[in-house]
């Protein structure tokens, strides 16, 4: 798989990601060795905007009939991305993050192949962060503008490089389908519309749909009323196509058909978004991607997969902490949790 | 190397391999300058570190076998999660506790103390141990070299002034080390008698090249066949032997056994003790006692051990080694009878002539529950030591060792034993538990000894055994010619 792009930019902007501006001392994130965890800092640095990016705000919402899957037989080629990102610890001067990639492809004779980039280790101090943040809004062509705050900035490196990756992989396959993990939301708070539509029409150019899946959708009516999910009462696989019930603010800015779709029997309902290939609908490639791809819980394998080869393991942080240390002659600071301290034994 | 926990008188230390190395057997110093004081531990175990979060990668990577996974990392960081990956443990027996005295390190019993986590951990260099330990003294023999840093092992013979045990599976060097053992006493002036079950002692008057050159010590060792070279007659042997060899080994019932004492009795008082005059007085009992009489008598003049012209004694045989040197009585493809006069005669012997203030000496005996009965056991391991016949027991089987033996002995050469019963048995011998010998033992290469006892101040001390320069093997006759 070809990915020589990402490597060239962070080789690129090596220096300045590991620069230690004169840090001296790291306070290494807790973590548990004993214990099974896994480390994707995503979902907590962008929970409140995930949510406001993923929510289906649905008017005029009933209840349809559930459209069943096609068999199709026709093989196509699949590929897929996830990163992940997980912050070291935070040192005088900034916060240590690492970064993984990882893609996963299916070719049409079945060949699985893992290709994993990372991670990469950056030290977002408030000196680079915006060298950094401008860096890649230059690299996606769109306007200069003022970085977040430093404690979101490994989350928005860790999303640049993701939407690199997401982009690189809409020209590797030709036919085929690229599966994002998340929404085809786009003009989010991280992600200009650019760049998602940029990477769309690399995908189109290659004859490829781009199937975005989220592992967490929020829905609720426009009154407020939340629904926990559309399909989880329906035994049958199938989908819901829902577009017509996104309220016309948020379907300006999706990228694509929205479904709700319960891939399997005994699997969860994702939300999935759906931008086609020139000439065929969103439906035949749901079809399509149910034929070609096997499911764990209802998920897509291959998704499945990049998540597994992204995410960090207690392990790895730790030894992503004794690198920094050691290459940055930074000294340990024991991390400090004043609310153990004022709060314990409660 | 960190020190991570202390569990009863074990310490678990954590390290990475790819800067640092331990091997089980080693020995750790634990030492805290702040204090002076630290302690000395013995690596029993080494193990990969579990980490649930391994556990997770591993699983991950085994499940994915199937696919090819191309991984474009940032070297140095890789070498670091390899190096967690990787991250070793050891098992560590505290056996000795460090003090310093104005500035001289001195070691003695572990009394229970530990040093705080942030003290310098790092192997512990044999000699700077041996020399702790105290362990050349004033008689010195090399027994080999020490497996981690390769230095001259040596112990005090003083120190073998006792029982000791040399244990191991067939092949493993136990016989060996006991050659080693006996050219470093014989060295030292000392005396010994070799019950040589196979052979393989008769020949260290020989170089190791050829029987037609004759090594230092050709003048100290005294090989003896019974039957051959080795016999004596039936008076020196005495009645005890006799009659405890006419019916432990060769079966005498009791009504003949008592026939046949008195017969001794009476011969004996009239000064014609001969095998002949035996079986003629014999004659003159009932038939069936005479018979049983007869007939195994016949056996035992069969053997050739008995004769009634000038016989060997054990007094004249030691004054060819006064000063220092072995008897090697060679057992190998003997009858039981002549076995047992043999042993029984030279041990009883050996007994009046201690009682009667004969220097001391040691024995040799290999395989010696072939030969010895449970009272001879009892008597060489209460009254005989005492009386300064020193012993060391080789055997195979060490289970076939009395308990009260490995109890009461003072040094172990502990040889590869690979079953866990064999080695829960000798533990006591080693005044150490089964948990600390056993990963030592089991992973023990051929040649390769523990050695702990009073001679290493019950310290285990891991070594290879010297090569020596004279014949050592027994000559086993072979159909196959080796290549």
């Amino acid at each position: 798989m070809n990915s020589e792009r990402i490597d060239d930019v962070l080789k690129e902007l090596i220096e300045l990601l590991e620069d230690p501006f004169g840090a001296r001392y790291i306070k290494p994130r807790v973590i548990t060795l004993t214990e099974f965890d896994y480390f994707n800092d995503e979902t907590e640095d962008k929970a409140g905007e995930q949510e406001d990016d993923e929510t289906l705000v649905l008017s005029d919402w009933r209840i349809e009939n559930v459209s069943s899957f096609s068999e199709v037989d026709h093989v196509v080629p699949i590929i897929a991305t996830d990163a992940a990102s997980v912050k070291i610890g935070e040192t005088d001067r900034g916060i240590i993050s690492a970064i993984r990639i990882s893609i996963v492809g299916k070719s049409v004779d079945e060949e699985i192949k893992v290709l994993k980039l990372g991670p990469y280790v950056v030290h977002i101090t408030e000196e680079n962060k915006d060298d950094i943040y401008n860096y890649f809004r230059e690299y996606f062509g769109v306007p200069e503008a003022s970085p977040p705050a430093l404690r979101k900035m490994p989350d928005r490196f860790r999303n640049f490089l993701e939407r690199m990756a997401q982009r690189s992989i809409c020209a590797q396959i030709e036919n085929g389908i690229v599966l994002w993990d998340g929404s085809l939301t786009a003009g989010t708070i991280d992600t200009p519309r650019k760049i998602i539509d940029d990477s769309l029409d690399v995908a189109k150019r290659h004859g490829n749909s781009v199937v975005g899946v989220s592992k967490n959708s929020w829905l609720r009516l426009e009154d407020g009323t939340r629904i926990i999910s559309l399909l989880d009462n329906v035994s049958a696989v199938g989908y819901i196509k829902v577009d017509r019930w996104i309220s016309s603010f948020l379907r300006s800015r999706i990228r694509g058909n929205v479904f709700a779709v319960k891939f399997t029997e005994d699997g969860f309902t994702f939300r999935v978004d759906i931008n086609p290939a020139e000439g065929i609908s969103s439906e035949h490639v749901l079809n399509l991607l149910r034929s070609n791809v096997s499911f764990y819980n209802g998920y897509p394998y291959l998704l499945r997969l990049a998540h597994i080869n992204a995410y960090f393991t207690p392990n790895e942080i730790l030894a992503i902490q004794s690198y920094v240390a050691d290459k940055f002659n930074l000294i340990f600071v024991r991390p400090f949790d004043v609310r153990r301290h004022i709060l314990s034994p409660f | 190397m960190q020190l991570l926990r202390k569990v009863g008188d074990e310490i678990i230390i954590i390290y990475n391999p790819r800067k640092e190395n331990v091997e089980v057997g080693e020995n750790l110093k634990i030492y805290d300058e702040n204090v002076g004081r630290g302690i000395v531990a013995q690596v029993i175990e080494q193990s990969l570190v579990d980490l649930t979060g391994i556990l997770e990668d591993i699983v991950r990577h085994e499940s994915m076998e199937s696919f090819s996974v191309e991984e474009r990392s940032p070297l140095d960081v890789i070498r670091y999660m390899t190096d967690v990956k990787n991250m070793k443990m050891a098992r560590a027996k505290i056996l000795k506790e460090l003090t310093s005295t104005d500035g001289r390190l001195s070691i003695s019993p572990w009394t229970g103390w530990i040093p705080d986590r942030n003290v310098s951990i790092e192997p512990l260099d044999d000699d700077e141990l041996m020399k702790l330990l105290n362990l050349k003294g004033r008689h010195p023999m090399e027994l080999g070299l020490t497996v981690y840093s390769r230095k001259p092992m040596y112990i005090d013979a003083f120190h073998l002034q006792g029982i000791n045990i040399i244990t191991g599976k067939k092949g493993s060097g136990k016989s060996h080390m006991g050659k080693i053992l006996l050219l470093g006493l014989i060295s030292h002036g000392a005396r010994a008698i070799v019950f040589d079950i196979n052979d393989e002692y008769s020949k260290l008057g020989f170089m190791a090249e050829g029987l037609d050159k004759k090594s230092e010590y050709y003048e100290k060792i005294v090989p003896l066949n019974p039957g051959e070279n080795l016999y004596f007659t039936l008076e020196y042997i005495g009645l005890d032997v006799m009659y405890d060899v006419m019916t432990t080994v060769m079966g005498l019932r009791e009504a003949s056994a008592y026939t046949f004492r008195n017969i001794w009795s009476e011969i004996e008082k009239e000064g014609i003790l001969t095998i002949d005059s035996l079986k003629d007085r014999a004659d003159e009992e009932r038939v069936q006692i005479a018979e049983a009489i007869t007939r195994r008598l016949d056996q035992i003049e069969a053997t050739n051990i008995i004769v009634d012209r000038e016989g060997k004694t054990l007094e004249k045989l030691l004054e060819r080694i006064s000063s220092g040197g072995a008897l090697i009585i060679n057992l190998k493809a003997k009858d039981p009878v002549t076995i047992a006069i043999t042993v029984q005669t030279i041990l009883s012997k050996l007994r009046e002539l201690l009682e009667s203030g004969e220097k001391p000496l040691w024995i040799f005996a290999e395989e010696a529950h072939f030969y010895l009965s449970e009272t001879a056991w009892d008597d060489i391991i209460t009254r005989m030591r005492h009386l300064g016949a020193y012993q060391v027991y080789l055997t195979n089987t060490p289970t076939a060792i009395p308990q009260n033996v490995i109890r009461q002995a003072d040094n172990i050469f502990l040889f590869h034993l690979s079953t866990q019963s064999d080695l829960n048995y000798v533990a006591p011998a080693s005044k150490l538990d089964a948990q600390t010998i056993v990963p030592i033992a089991i992973s023990l290469p051929p040649h390769r000894c523990m050695v702990v006892g009073s001679a290493t101040n019950d310290y285990p001390i891991i070594i290879d055994t010297k090569p020596l320069h004279v014949r050592t093997a027994g000559e086993t006759r072979l159909f196959f010619e080796e290549v």
